[in-house]
Parts: structure tokens; sequence; C-alpha cells
């Protein structure tokens, strides 16, 4: 029946015509192992072709919505980690494929006449490819792509007459943005893959009339026997199975390849020995082994590679329930591509560097200086690219043999040269010694164990070895700021782009706010593992706020108010006052009534401490007890516990963000330290309404009143650090716009 | 057969099996990826506080029905809006109603569109596709009405902190249908 369907089905579009025409290829000679690597750049090319197809059904391009939509991608979608990684792996593949590619045509020297120009689209390919690579680098729109992306583009504006305009073209204007990610994407999706599509189809249309380049086929008795042709099978298979295990495929896949290559070595004992071949089967079979190889590596560089930033997931649907979703979502892992922080043009010294396969041109670079770069970036990439372009013409009448040496000499020796660069490049950015101590910086140290600083050659050794240290500290910075953003979008990325995750962030921005607007005063002790971190040095004149409001906190407090971590450095004497009320009458108490006193103590801190809670979530036991000692020791002769105001603070929602605000925003508020207080006022001074709320805060207490600016998010930002709540501040951005004329 | 024929279709077959197995290892999470979007819940549905109407705002009742907005943080895709609006609402003084008001999603029953004030006042009135309603959400002219059922109406609460305030589930129904199916 399906034959009959088959039949009628041909009878009408005729396509086994086609299918004969594509695969019924004679390969003189016979099929060969080293044929493979063409079709194996073809495969990578379509992996390429359908996983960026699946990308772009998720992939928003612009400036505020590419990063979080890559971050949904990976960590959000079901095997979104392994479709974006096999695009991202699969780009390198294609390059490393494309050396193997060009080995093998020179060393068979089809470049050679009459095959020019099939070399020509071969190249045109090469550069299509590098322009692929470079475009899609920029996509996810983080600091990697977003910094290597405009030493990319400045570079192409140094170009002479034409440079400016031309990186104006590219980015869509004249600073990176919406419009570069707009053109960078169509180029990518659409310019850059079609026209691969038309070369490539070309190119393999160019070499069907050709014919492979194989070496003059063997007369019967000059043909290997079948022994040594299975042997290299054998070989082949224990080399392709040994490497696919070093990149860490799993032992059963490793087993399968080899096996296919015992397998296909053995069935050469059943067939006759002859030279001859079809691409179909004799060679399809070896390029999809080829494939499945490039396949292998590729799935492995995925899965564990260990490129990706593990996650914690926040919402709970995107929590995995079952085995199959641990699978499906294993970006939450680590597995599958990296992605960095999100672009932030307002970034001190990223360590930009382009992807690897871009590291020798970025390397010949340093060795041009000043107005010579254009030898670095334009004169010798281009002179290379016209040498390989002249490469054929050498292969004429008796030049021939002469034109296949140099062939292999210059693509070989050109390699060469894009290793060792690549490795320099990698040596450079090291402050060891890497490849076994083979290459790299090393510090030179006098006789007395000291770095050296007499020999100027030592002392520029050690200069470079520090200048490699910075560049791996701010690798780790970025990668910790990388690993911080990835976590922080789980909760949901703000409008205004992904960049202010990092910019709202209280653990980083909220410390670093804290350092500039209150650790003047305020000492803030923290534990050594809080990620939030504290301030210790410097001298402090205010209580420290590290715990404040906690059982701990208050409990201390209550034990000593004079110390330094209270009210010491303070003018505040109140505490203090009472507190030396306590100590007399402790004179003539008894031991119960001081126990008593204690554990009425113990019980009002942990009853405050819970203030800074939800009113949902507070501990009703803890409320009604915690009360009771409250009035006992008739705490609120001075503190209020209802908003009513007092001699001293009021302890409604104690230590929650809504207190530290007024605390923050008006201290001297008679809800807060009153008249007494010595801190400043931080208030937003700036944006719409400001100047109405100010002035209200004027009348009420006068011209004196020390006023210090702080924006309210950044003042929202203090508070979440201060309490240890890393969600990112949303929203609440002065209404601002372009000047009104 | 040849041997070397033997050799030939075994190839072919191995072949076949190589490029089904890559087909498979490719596909597979290809069409789980692709179908990523499908089934994946909306937010539960709970009582949330209506912005714009007063139910004590009698002046306002006497004019006809007043339309409230629900806002509330929004996930969309990786984007969380903070506070956006989730949805508009019908409110509609009804003495026949069991509380006295009826609320209604302002989501046409027919096909999505956003409900109107029909002209005067007197009806609901859908832009798109000339659907009308009474104000109580019944169904006008069903020789002629494009929708199937009446206006979805919403459960409501008084706030407890400000009986003059409202809270509604807000809920979105299937456009189309002749009974009210909850799509989240």
């Amino acid at each position: 029946m399906p034959g009959k369907i088959a039949d009628w089905l041909d009878d009408r579009i005729g396509f086994r015509k086609l299918r004969d025409a594509l695969l019924l290829e004679h390969i003189p000679g016979g099929a060969r192992w080293r044929y493979v690597w063409g079709s194996t750049l073809a495969f990578v090319f379509g992996v390429q072709l359908i996983t960026g197809l699946l990308l772009m059904t998720a992939y928003s391009p612009s400036d505020t919505s590419a990063w979080g939509s890559v971050h949904y991608i990976q960590y959000r979608m079901d095997f979104g980690w392994l479709i974006r990684g096999l695009h991202h792996f699969g780009s390198q593949t294609m390059m490393v494929l494309i050396a193997l590619h060009m080995v093998q045509v020179v060393l068979a020297g089809a470049q050679l006449p009459p095959r020019e120009f099939n070399w020509w689209i071969g190249l045109g390919l090469l550069g299509v490819t590098f322009g692929l690579g470079l475009t899609g680098y920029l996509l996810p729109w983080d600091q990697k792509g977003y910094w290597a992306t405009r030493v990319a583009t400045n570079i192409a504006a140094n170009v002479p007459f034409v440079g400016q305009r031309l990186r104006e073209f590219l980015l869509g204007g004249p600073d990176y943005g919406n419009h570069t990610l707009t053109r960078f994407y169509s180029l990518h999706t659409f310019l850059l893959p079609g026209l691969l599509i038309v070369l490539l189809v070309a190119h393999i249309a160019v070499f069907r009339r050709h014919g492979v380049t194989h070496p003059p086929v063997a007369l019967p008795h000059e043909r290997p026997a079948v022994g040594t042709a299975l042997l290299r099978d054998l070989v082949l298979g224990a080399l392709a199975a040994g490497a696919l295990y070093s990149f860490h495929v799993p032992a059963v896949t490793c087993g399968i390849i080899g096996g296919l290559f015992v397998v296909f070595a053995l069935s050469r004992l059943k067939a006759e020995n002859v030279q001859s071949g079809w691409f179909w089967p004799e060679q399809a079979f070896r390029d999809l082994v080829a494939c499945l190889f490039v396949f292998g590596v590729l799935l492995s560089l995925v899965v564990f590679g260990g490129h990706g930033n593990p996650v914690t997931p926040v919402a709970p649907e995107d929590a995995p329930q079952t085995a199959y979703q641990d699978f499906a979502r294993a970006g939450l892992k680590g597995w599958g591509a990296n992605l960095d922080a999100p672009a932030d043009r307002d970034t001190q010294g990223y360590p930009a560097r382009p992807e690897w396969y871009f590291l020798f041109l970025f390397q010949l670079l340093k060795y041009f200086e000043g107005p010579q770069i254009l030898v670095g970036t334009v004169y010798i990439p281009n002179g290379v690219m016209l040498l390989l372009v002249l490469l054929p013409l050498l292969g004429y009448g008796r030049m021939r043999k002469f034109g296949h040496a140099v062939g292999v000499v210059v693509v070989v020796g050109l390699l060469g040269a894009v290793l060792v660069l690549t490795v320099q490049a990698l040596a450079d950015d090291s402050p060891e010694p890497i490849f076994w101590g083979l290459i790299g910086n090393k510090e030179v140290r006098g006789p007395d164990g000291a770095l050296d600083t007499t020999d100027p050659a030592a002392k520029e050794k050690n200069a470079k070895v520090a200048k490699a240290r910075e560049f791996q500290a701010s690798l780790k910075d970025a990668a910790e700021k990388a690993r911080r953003a990835c976590q922080l979008a789980m909760s949901g990325i703000p409008v205004e782009g992904a960049r202010e995750l990092l910019r709202n962030d209280p653990q980083t921005r909220g410390r670093e706010l804290f350092k500039t607007h209150c650790a003047v005063c305020h000492k803030y002790t923290a534990d050594e593992k809080d990620p939030f971190g504290g301030f210790t040095e410097g001298k402090f004149s205010a209580p420290d706020l590290g715990g404040h409001g906690s059982k701990a906190w208050i409990r201390g407090l209550l034990a000593n108010p004079g110390d330094e971590r209270y009210f010491g450095l303070t003018k505040l004497e109140g505490m203090k006052k009472w507190r030396k009320g306590v100590d007399k009458a402790r004179k003539s108490a008894s031991k119960d009534d001081i126990a008593m006193e204690e554990a009425d103590f113990d019980q009002i801190a942990a009853w405050l401490a819970e203030q800074a809670k939800p009113p949902g979530q507070r501990d009703p036991k803890l409320a009604q007890a915690g009360k009771e000692a409250f009035d006992r020791q008739d705490c609120g002769s001075c503190h209020s516990l209802d908003k009513t105001p007092n001699s001293a603070p009021d302890f409604s929602d104690y230590g929650s963000p809504e207190w530290l605000r007024l605390m923050i925003m008006n201290p001297g508020h008679r809800l807060r330290f009153g008249q007494k207080n010595e801190m400043p006022a931080f208030r937003n001074l700036d944006g719409p309404g400001a100047e109405v709320y100010n002035q209200e805060f004027v009348d009420a207490h006068g011209n004196g009143a020390k006023v210090i600016h702080l924006s309210d998010i950044d003042r929202e930002l203090i508070i979440r650090w201060m309490t240890r709540d890393g969600r990112v501040v949303f929203g609440g951005r002065p209404i601002s716009g372009p000047e009104k004329k | 057969m040849a041997p070397s024929q033997d050799r030939r279709s075994f190839l072919r077959l191995l072949t076949h099996g190589l490029g089904t197995l890559i087909a498979v290892v490719l596909g597979a999470p290809a069409v789980a990826y692709l179908l990523d979007p499908v089934g994946r819940k909306a937010r539960q549905s709970q009582f949330r506080l209506v912005d714009g109407v007063r139910l004590d705002d009698d002046a306002a009742f006497a004019r006809g029905p007043v339309q409230g907005v629900i806002r509330d943080f929004r996930v969309d895709g990786w984007t969380l809006h903070p506070s956006d609006v989730v949805g508009r609402v019908w409110v509609v003084k009804d003495p026949a109603a069991a509380n006295g008001f009826r609320v209604f999603t302002t989501i046409c029953p027919h096909l999505g569109c956003s409900v109107n004030l029909g002209p005067g006042g007197g009806t609901f009135a859908c832009p798109c596709h000339n659907a009308e309603f009474a104000l109580d959400g019944a169904r006008l002219h069903p020789e002629h009405n494009p929708a199937r059922r009446g206006l979805d109406e919403l459960t409501w609460r008084r706030n407890d902190a400000d009986p003059g305030r409202l809270e509604v589930q807000y809920l979105n129904f299937k456009a189309g249908e002749e009974t009210k199916i909850v799509v989240g």
C-alpha cells in the first residue's frame, strides 16, 4: 500500500527523479571518510536553521525586551536551554568544521582548476558564517555581546572614507539600541542565512558538476586489502569514540558511535573489494556517522559544558515537579549556553572579549598602535582574504603541483597563525602560564621573594601579570553580576528593561547607596556569610544598624542602651536614663524580681521584633504576652503603639519598611525621635510634586531642618538592603522627558 | 543477490536508522519547546479591589452604570508589571439583584471586544458586531444579536475596611459560547 501511494505521488510530482538526482552521485575511487566534512557543515547549518527558527518564535529584538526574552527561553520554556544551547555551540562548531573542511580541500587540491569558482563560493560562505557569528553574538543583548559589538562596529568605523557611514548604517544611527538590534536581527535571521542558502546551493551544484577531487583511481592489484580497510575503520572508530568520551559524551553514545564503525568495518567482509562507489548509501552512511559524531559533541557541550548560570525558581509554575520537567527546564541547573548580565551602557571597565573564534583578530589588534590600527583591522584581514582568493590561480598548467603545495602551506599556515594568536590572547589574559606551563605570564621575583621592580624587563612582566589579574577579577565580578541578574529575573523583569534589575537590586545597589548616605554615621555589622554585606570600617557617630529591629538587637539595647552599638555615640539620653533607673532599682530587688524583669525584656524583644512583619504574619500568642510585658515595664510612658505622639519613638510596625521610611524621610517626626534627633531628613527634592511635600516639611520644622536629597527609588533600595529584602525595586521613577521648549 | 548488494542494503538500513535517530533527538525537544505555551495556567483569580466606583455614591449610580478598573500585578512572559490594569467592570445598581448591585466584565461574550454604554445610556452595546445587552446583562434582540449569552456577571463583595468599595473576582470567559466557561 505505501508503495502504491508513492507510485501515485511520483506519477504526479516526480519526486523520485529529484531524489535520484540528489543521491545517485557516482564517486570515482569510492566513498571515503575524509569526504565527510562538507556534509557535517551542511548538517550543523541545518541544526542552526531549525534551532534559529525555534528561537525566533520566542525572541524579541528590542533594547528593553531582548535580554528578558532570552532569559525566558533559557530558564522558563521547556527545552529552551537545549534549543538555545545547540544554536550557541552550533555556531562555534561550524567554525571548527570550516577549518577542517578547508584543510581537506587544500590537501586534495580541490581549489585548483577547474574548481576555482567553488573555492571562491566557499570563501563567500566563510564570510557569511563570520557575519552570522558576529550578528548573533549581539542578539541576547547581554554585556558580552554588547561590549564586543561596540568594539567590532568601532573597527568598522575606522575603515577609510566610508567607515563612519558604515557604522551608522549597521547600528541604525549614531548609538547602540533598538535599531541596532532590529538591524542585526534581520541580518542574522533573514539576509545572511538567505545568502548562505543561495551560496550553499551554488556550492553543492558546482561541486556536483566537477565531482569529488579524488586521488588517482587504483588498479585492481593496487587496491589495499580488505583487512587494511577494515583495520582503518576500526582505528577511526576508536578515535571517534575516544574523542567523544573526552568531550564527556555519555559512554552509551560513545559505544553506539564506536559500534557503528565496527559494524561498518565488518560489513566489508561481505562485500567485493571495489573502489568505485556511490553517494547513496556508501558515502551517505559515512556522512551520517560523522554528523552523529558532531551532534554528540554539540549536545555534550550544551549539557555538560557547565556554561550556564544556575538559578533557583521563584514562581511555583517555574519549579520542576517531575523528572521530565527537571530535564525540560535544565537551564535552571546551569545547563546550556551562558547568559551574561543585561547590556548596560553605564558599566565601568567591562572586560570585553569577542567569542573565541574571533580572538585571533582581537589579538592582532594589540600589535598595532595609533594610526596603524588599520593594519590590524583592515589591511591584514583583507590581505589574507585576497591571498585566499588568489590561491586557485596558481593551479594553471605546469604550475599545478606548485599551486597545490602553496595552497596547503598557506591554509595550514594561516590556521596555525590563528591558533597561535588565539593561544597568545588567552595567555595574555592569564596571570599564570597556561597549556602545561608552556606559554603565558609569570611573575618575576627578586632574591628576597618580593616582586622585582629594578629590572625594567621584569617590571614589565610583573605589570602584565597585574593586568591579567585585574582582568580575571573583573571577569569574576562580571560573572557574579550575570548570576545575580539571571536570578533576579526569575521574579520578573521591569518594563523599563532588564538592565534595571542590577541598577535597582537592593543587594548590590542598595549596599552602595547605604555606603554613600548612611555608613557615614551608621555602622552596619553583618554576618560574614550574609550576601548583602555590612560596613564596619570607619568612624561612626550613630547606632549600629546591623540587625536593627531584630530580637537580639532589641534585647541588647534593653541590656545596655549606652553601648556604642545603640545610643552610646548619640545625644539620645532617654533609654540610658531608663537603664540607670533599672540598675538602681535592682540593687534592692530580689533575685526573683530581677529574673522576672529579664523574662519581660526577652518577651518585649521577641514581640517588638515581630512588628516588622506584615500584620497577618505576626504570632498572636507573642502579641498578647509581649504587650503585657510592655505594660508591666511601663514602656508606654514614653513609647506609643498606635501612632499617638509621645516622648519617644512610636512602635507600630517597628522595624518594617514603613517604619524605616518615616525614620529616613522625617527622623525628627514626633512619632520618631522628635526634637532630640540629630539625623538629617533624606527626602526626594526632585520631580513633580516634590516642592509641595518639602514646603510642608519646612512649614512643620522651620527652615533650620537639615534635608539631604535622596530619590524615592534610592530610598527604597536602602530600606530593602537594610531589611535584607532582595526584591528589585520597580517603577516609581520621577516623571521626566525632553526639556520643554 | 551479490554480496556487495547485501552490504549496500545493510548500509541503506543503517543510514535510515541514523537519520531517524538524529531527527528524533532534535525533533522531540523542538516539539516540546513549541508546545511550551499550550496549557500554561493563567494566574489564580482572587478578590481584587475595584477603583473608580463607590457603592454609596448614589449620584453616580443615578446617572447609570459606573465603570470601575481593577489593577494588580501582571506577568507578561518575562515582564512583570507591578500595577497594571487587569480589566474593567461595569457596576449597575439593580434592586432586583441579590445585594443591590450587579457587576459585569466589560468584555463582550461574543468575541471579546470591549462593551460600551449604548446611546442614551439605557443599554450596553458592543461596538464591534452590534451585540446589545440590557442593563441587567440580558441579551437584547435575540433574533439578530450575535452574542450567544448575556454579559458575564462577576462575583463581588464589599470591602471589609471600607464597605463603600467593592472587591471583584475578576475572570475571563471563553468567547462565543452559550454558557460561561472560565479560561482564567
